[in-house]
């Protein structure tokens, strides 16, 4: 029996390794091969998680928020389980700018995903100083700004007046050449108003969407179930929110946008991607189940490799609105 | 990791016993550490739950039975309290579970360790019986039978576990119950306080798991009597592992500060913590 030569350069039909799906996105030039990163706070300083899962396996790492100076953080009761989700105040414990670039910074570096350092001023000088001494250090790919913790007293909450969120993106962006990715606060009426004065200050992408300000009560004895009274509401309860402020503003904002909340499968995922995220970003899911992001990008791959999706780019905004349907 | 219910039973009105077939699981432990724990199912409850390890056994595996039998089963003792255990109460055997651990701290035995003197309230108990076992595990060479005391604390008598166990371990018992049901009627600390007020307390070491008021007392008392106490406390908690840093408990230093009790914890020495 004969064989046809097979002409030169053609590919080598085989059933057993379909061809493998681009996972890979940019994000405001942090080149990350799979759209899957970690939300800050939710993942500690990623040091936490070596046992449980293999980091180099995620598309960027978000690290906890860091402060000028070291904070303690809230008093107890700090957080509590509610409907699908749960409330939280931790107060933004943390070691401190200048402790993180000594003890969190050194084990970071050594890991191969991109990483996003989140900072968190208590003023506009606070955003430009952190942020430049962030820039400064060597093996940092962008800085997400948490214009929004809601747990904070003091003024922290810089992301629901549009002229204040402008002075922070503002001003840390004179500090640094570093992408800049700020972090919003759903807890606005208008999000698009928010997010066009960050992109206007110089925002190279922008984060959706921080925790919802909530609160729960213990009726036994009439007392709330946290500490600081109020906190911030995450997990699966706060998805459909965060979905529609996406695309919201994926429509009116041409920057890539990084969607989070309530993620915990592949599919809730891809919801935020075909809305408009380029990227997603898993949190409260971490605390339940360390292995979550891994679960996550597997998840993406089985259903582009399932429905012929060579590009995982090819989701982002890729939403059908049936004709008819008015916006 | 995921696991298997091996069984569920109660052991008293109020209370019940879990075993957790887990293969991927250490088949031994030190007592105090601890596991969380939630269904293999995501919803509600949506977090898992933190509990103390009781105890870890391995079932021999028989020629004929499955692979799985030869997995450490991972023993917790709950009381239902709220949506998470009644959820837990529901699970029955062979159904899919998800266990995260050992996590946390332990108990610590000094070398130089002369009496141990246990302090258990109420579902507090399941460390303090596994480190009744651990003791009596090394007693021989290190420690008499006589000097390892259990105090047992309750509001009732249904409130008083694993009696058999610190038998076992031959501990001399001593139990207190609110309503006088068992034991001495009154608080815990009430018949601790005399034991620890003698010359002969100086190589006492306290160990005590139970509830927040409770502890503090035991705490209290030892300050007052200069005896070394260890304590399992307990706070609300998402992750078990450091990363959410929901369960802080307020320890003295500078200013405000605090530990994790996943982490740092869940045992502390009792002049460490704000009471």
């Amino acid at each position: 029996m004969s064989q046809e030569p097979r002409a030169a350069g053609s590919p080598t039909p085989n059933p057993q390794s379909p061809t493998p799906v681009d996972l890979s996105v940019n994000v405001a030039g942090i080149r990350m091969k799979n759209p899957v990163m970690t939300a800050s706070g939710t993942f500690g300083y990623a040091q936490e998680f070596e046992q449980y899962m293999d980091l180099n396996r995620l598309g960027a790492l978000v690290v906890k928020t860091i402060t000028r100076l070291p904070r303690p953080g809230n008093p107890p009761p700090r957080i509590v389980e509610t409907p699908a989700g749960m409330l939280n105040a931790i107060g933004l414990q943390n070691v401190g700018i200048e402790g993180f670039i000594r003890e969190k910074l050194p084990y970071l570096r050594r890991l191969q995903p991109p990483l996003i350092v989140n900072v968190a001023g208590e003023s506009v000088e606070d955003f430009r100083e952190l942020t430049k001494r962030i820039g400064d250090q060597e093996g940092v790919a962008g800085i997400e700004l948490n214009v929004s913790c809601p747990n904070v007293a003091g003024g922290l909450d810089f992301s629901t007046d549009p002229q204040l969120a402008y002075r922070v993106v503002k001003a840390a962006r004179e500090a640094t050449p570093l992408p800049l990715i700020p972090k919003l606060s759903p807890n606005v009426t208008d999000i698009v108003a928010i997010a066009r004065a960050v992109a206007e200050a110089g925002a190279d992408a922008i984060s959706l969407i921080n925790t919802l300000v909530g609160m729960a009560v213990d009726v036994r004895t009439r007392r709330p179930r946290i500490g600081n009274v109020t906190g911030g509401v995450s997990g699966p309860a706060i998805r459909p929110i965060a979905v529609r402020m996406v695309w919201q503003v994926a429509r009116a904002v041409r920057l890539p946008i990084i969607g989070m909340g309530g993620i915990l499968t592949a599919e809730d995922a891809l919801e935020f991607m075909i809305a408009g995220a380029t990227a997603v970003a898993v949190g409260t899911a971490n605390f339940i189940d360390p292995e979550a992001p891994v679960r996550v990008i597997e998840g993406l791959e089985q259903y582009c490799t399932a429905n012929g999706i060579q590009d995982v780019r090819q989701l982002i905004g890729s939403l059908e609105i049936p004709l008819g349907i008015d916006e | 990791m995921r696991a298997t219910v091996a069984f569920n039973r109660q052991i008293s009105p109020a209370y019940l016993q879990l075993g957790i077939a887990a293969p991927a699981f250490p088949a031994t432990f030190r007592a105090g550490e601890f596991v969380m724990i939630r269904p293999s199912w995501v919803g509600d409850p949506f977090l898992p739950r933190a509990f103390s390890i009781y105890r870890i056994f391995t079932r021999p595996s028989g020629g004929a039975s499955s692979a799985g039998d030869a997995a450490p089963v991972v023993e917790i003792l709950y009381k239902i309290l709220g949506r998470g255990t009644q959820c837990l109460s529901r699970m029955e055997p062979g159904q899919e579970i998800e266990i995260l651990g050992p996590l946390g701290n332990s108990f610590t035995l000094p070398d130089d360790l002369g009496q141990a003197v246990l302090v258990a309230g109420g579902i507090g108990v399941p460390p303090i019986a596994a480190l009744a076992a651990q003791v009596a595990q090394i007693r021989n060479s290190k420690f008499e039978i006589r000097n390892l005391d259990v105090f047992l604390g309750g509001k009732t008598s249904e409130d008083i576990l694993c009696l058999k166990d610190f038998e076992e371990a031959g501990a001399g018992v001593h139990i207190t119950t609110e309503d006088g049901s068992l034991g001495t009627r009154g608080l815990i600390t009430d018949v601790l306080r005399p034991c620890l007020l003698t010359p002969h307390a100086s190589r006492l070491t306290l160990y005590a798991c139970g509830p927040p008021g409770m502890l503090a007392a035991v705490a209290g008392l030892a300050e007052e009597s200069g005896v070394p106490c260890q304590a399992s406390v307990e706070a609300n908690m998402a992750c078990g592992f450091g990363a959410c840093m929901g369960c802080a408990v307020e320890v003295k230093g500078d200013g405000k500060s605090y530990k994790l009790v996943c982490k740092d914890g869940p045992v502390f020495d009792s002049r460490e913590i704000v009471w």
